[in-house]
């Protein structure tokens, strides 16, 4: 069984499932929110790495592991929750290289969702 | 229907409000938001909602922080708080559970459960709140109560207790919790109660029962009530009732008992003599109705005042109840025969004899009472001796029902009175309502005499011949204080039959004298005043001595006293009637012969007698005018008497042919209400002075 840990549909359906008839789309807006803040949480994670702002980076990562996680985007949610750990404990060594895979990861997330949209 | 709740969320994940906003507006909360702790605190104390979704991480304030000052306010006290966490770690619970937190929510959220799960914990914190307030009304209830309240358990183990407002001397300090209610209390109430709290863990049902507690010698009284509390368990309620109870008592004492003397009162006797009847109805019994009276009770009450009077009455009132305690017990068996003393008002006192075996034994008991009541009483200083009278009627005999009985007891009780009172009278039939009337007139007189409710009136008599005015004649009057006026023609006859009639006449000589002697000092000093005798009286022996003791007592001359005597008096023993004139005679009084031409015919007797003036009956005067025979008979008095040498006196003139029918029969003098009606002392006196002042101006005019 092929698992896409991109992006968890199921977290996508449990959204719809909130979903009042005659309301804006409620899917739709997630995703248009994560798409908007996740290039800037990255962005801002980058940034403070290259300036060894350990609280920037934990801080940042925090907002972005909790915006991820509610779009069902696991990979870039469990990233994110790792670099905030390493933001918290005050070392940044492995940071850069999970930087790395973050970008890979949102940009993975962000291409998956916006087929969703479309959708 | 429930107000709608309002949640407030609390993150700084906008994505995450906006979605715990979607999932709880589904099912029905409104939901307000802040990003932070600080404006979740500014939030919560400006909205009040009914419950609030933090998150842990936040910027400016976390969310145990914000947790624990939320919890600060009263308001929050039981507000469910919820924290949300990505980190469900045994240290973060922990945290949550020690900053306040009332349950958690592991992130990610289960977006789909969320609303449910957050109707069940407002549900839930609703339900608690409820209870809470609920029991804080309770407890105000208890508080509030006046009663005591006890919660034992099913072997008598004190759960919990109240003391109520009104105290009660059943809890006192060793009433603790934990004690076993059965140690501490007396043996009586815990084996009634251990009773009862068995007999309700059973039925359900409640349990009634009433109390005396003693305290300071005094009787407190108390209600209580075992009803179940929980399964084994019972509460049990304490009312002090004891002001009730006084009420109560107090009621049925005003309605029938006698406030003076704490006798039964004449409500309660006829309850128990309507009681008796029955019961003697049945067994074919007898029942003794014994009325009591004191003779002259009113006048002590009267000369000595209502507080001597009340305790005299109190202490009569005391013999009685000690006298019929005494003959209550049949001897040998140690039984009540329910004898009972009541006061009916007054001085009237009466005992009820139930089950009486012969109506001798009723004699013997009101024997008793009037031996007892005899006795010297000492009262405020004052040393009396008071006789009673008493009426007896006993069922079925003398009455079968209580008016009967109660009636012909009175008529009874009058007869021993008005046989002279200090007596006990047995009812019978020869009593007639007729002859009770008498009595009472009889007594009502004799009561007058000794009060001295009697009065003379004063009739002035008119000498034809210069129209001078120098004679009246005096006549008792009686005014009763309740009856009124009563006529002399009703009670001259009863005092003529009773003999009192003595007594009477020797008040009229008195007072008479008295009169005389109060004129001398003024214009009337020649005014003579008749009086009449009776024949009764005129044979008395020692009249005449009588007479004169009563003027010289007076200091008057005896020729200002007229006698006055029916033919009847004087015939009744020719010899001793010439002996009692001749003396009375000696001493200068004058004496006429009243209501001349009705009695015998015979004539010699006023040969006899040395009488003064013949009085024309009225029956002659009133028809002189218009029946030839009545002016004959006028003229033949008027003629017999000059012959004699006495002088006529023609009474109950009316009119003015009368007048002048009689001036030219030269009838001497003339009385009645043409020419003045009789009248009080006071008013004779002014009607002879202005009629004196008046026939001074006339003198010229008169005999033209």
């Amino acid at each position: 069984m092929e698992t896409d840990l991109t992006i968890d549909t199921n977290a996508l359906d449990a959204i719809r499932s909130l979903q009042q008839p005659g309301s804006e789309d409620l899917v739709s807006k997630i995703i248009s929110m994560f798409l908007e803040d996740a290039n800037r949480y990255r962005d801002e994670i980058g940034q403070a790495i290259r300036e060894g702002s350990a609280e920037r980076v934990g801080v940042a990562a925090h907002s972005l592991k909790s915006c991820a996680a509610n779009v069902g985007a696991i990979q870039v949610s469990a990233t994110a929750a790792a670099l905030e750990l390493l933001g918290r404990n005050a070392s940044l060594e492995d940071a850069p290289a999970q930087f790395e895979k973050l970008k890979s990861a949102v940009a993975a997330a962000r291409a998956k969702l916006v087929n969703q949209l479309d959708a | 229907m429930q107000q709608r709740a309002s949640i407030l969320v609390v993150d700084d994940d906008p994505t995450l409000r906006l979605l715990t906003r979607a999932a709880l507006e589904q099912v029905g909360f409104d939901v307000i938001e802040a990003d932070n702790g600080e404006a979740a605190i500014d939030v919560a104390t400006t909205a009040f909602p009914d419950m609030i979704m933090l998150d842990v991480e936040m910027p400016v304030l976390d969310g145990f922080t914000a947790c624990a000052a939320i919890r600060q306010h009263k308001e929050f006290v039981d507000t469910p708080i919820v924290m949300l966490t990505g980190r469900d770690d045994d240290e973060t619970i922990q945290q949550a559970y020690d900053c306040g937190a009332t349950d958690f929510i592991s992130k990610p959220i289960n977006w789909s459960l969320l609303g449910q799960r957050v109707r069940y914990i407002v549900r839930a914190s609703r339900v608690s709140r409820g209870l809470r307030e609920s029991e804080g009304k309770n407890r105000a209830l208890v508080r509030a109560i006046p009663d005591s309240m006890l919660v034992v358990d099913a072997e008598g183990q004190l759960l919990t207790h109240h003391r109520g407002a009104s105290g009660s001397q059943m809890i006192d300090d060793r009433m603790q919790e934990g004690v076993c209610i059965y140690d501490v209390l007396p043996q009586s109430l815990s084996d009634l109660w251990r009773q009862q709290i068995k007999q309700v863990l059973t039925t359900k049902g409640v349990e009634l029962s009433e109390h005396r507690a003693m305290k300071n010698r005094n009787s407190r009284y108390y209600e209580s009530r075992v009803v179940p509390y929980t399964q084994d368990s019972v509460l049990i309620m304490l009312r002090d009732v004891t002001e009730q109870k006084q009420a109560a008592a107090k009621v049925r004492k005003l309605a029938f008992y006698d406030t003076l003397t704490g006798l039964p009162n004449r409500q309660s006797f006829l309850i128990q003599l309507a009681e008796a009847i029955r019961e003697a109805e049945d067994t074919d019994g007898l029942v003794g109705v014994v009325y009591v009276d004191l003779d002259n009770f009113k006048l002590i009450n009267d000369s000595l005042g209502h507080s001597i009077g009340d305790s005299l009455l109190k202490d009569i009132a005391d013999r009685l109840a000690a006298s019929v305690r005494r003959d209550d017990f049949i001897a040998g068996s140690g039984k009540s025969r329910g004898l009972q003393l009541a006061r009916l008002g007054g001085d009237e006192f009466t005992v009820l004899l139930p089950g009486l075996e012969t109506i001798e034994q009723a004699d013997a008991v009101s024997d008793r009472l009037v031996s007892v009541l005899k006795q010297p009483v000492e009262c405020n200083g004052h040393r009396f001796v008071v006789t009673p009278s008493v009426g007896i009627a006993v069922y079925p005999e003398d009455g079968h029902d209580l008016e009967t009985l109660m009636k012909n007891a009175d008529t009874a009780l009058h007869h021993a009175k008005a046989s002279g009172r200090d007596q006990v009278t047995r009812f019978s039939g020869t009593m007639s309502i007729r002859s009770l009337e008498r009595l009472d007139i009889e007594d009502a007189l004799r009561t007058a005499l000794q009060n001295d409710d009697l009065e003379l009136h004063f009739q002035p008599k008119l000498k034809l011949s210069d129209q001078s005015l120098t004679s009246v004649e005096a006549l008792v009057r009686w005014t009763h204080p309740e009856r009124g006026p009563i006529s002399p023609a009703k009670f001259i006859p009863i005092a003529e039959d009773t003999g009192m009639i003595i007594e009477l006449g020797d008040w009229v000589l008195h007072r008479a004298c008295q009169q005389l002697r109060e004129w001398q000092s003024t214009a009337l000093h020649d005014v003579r005043i008749a009086i009449n005798l009776s024949p009764k009286q005129f044979h008395i022996k020692d009249l005449a001595s009588q007479i004169i003791r009563a003027i010289k007592m007076q200091n008057i001359q005896a020729g200002l006293l007229d006698l006055e005597l029916t033919e009847g008096a004087l015939m009744s023993d020719l010899d001793s009637t010439a002996e009692s004139l001749r003396q009375i005679k000696d001493t200068g009084l004058s004496i006429a012969v009243d209501d001349f031409g009705t009695g015998y015919s015979s004539l010699s007797y006023l040969t006899k007698f040395p009488i003064d003036a013949l009085k024309i009956d009225r029956s002659f005067v009133f028809e002189i005018d218009k029946s030839e025979d009545s002016h004959s008979i006028c003229k033949a008095i008027v003629a017999l008497a000059h012959g004699l040498g006495m002088e006529v006196v023609a009474e109950g003139v009316e009119n003015n042919e009368q007048l002048q029918l009689l001036r030219m029969m030269n009838c001497d003098e003339i009385q009645g209400y043409h020419f003045a009606k009789p009248m009080p002392a006071s008013s004779v006196f002014e009607f002879i002075k202005k009629y004196r002042s008046r026939q001074v101006r006339r003198l010229p005019h008169a005999n033209p």
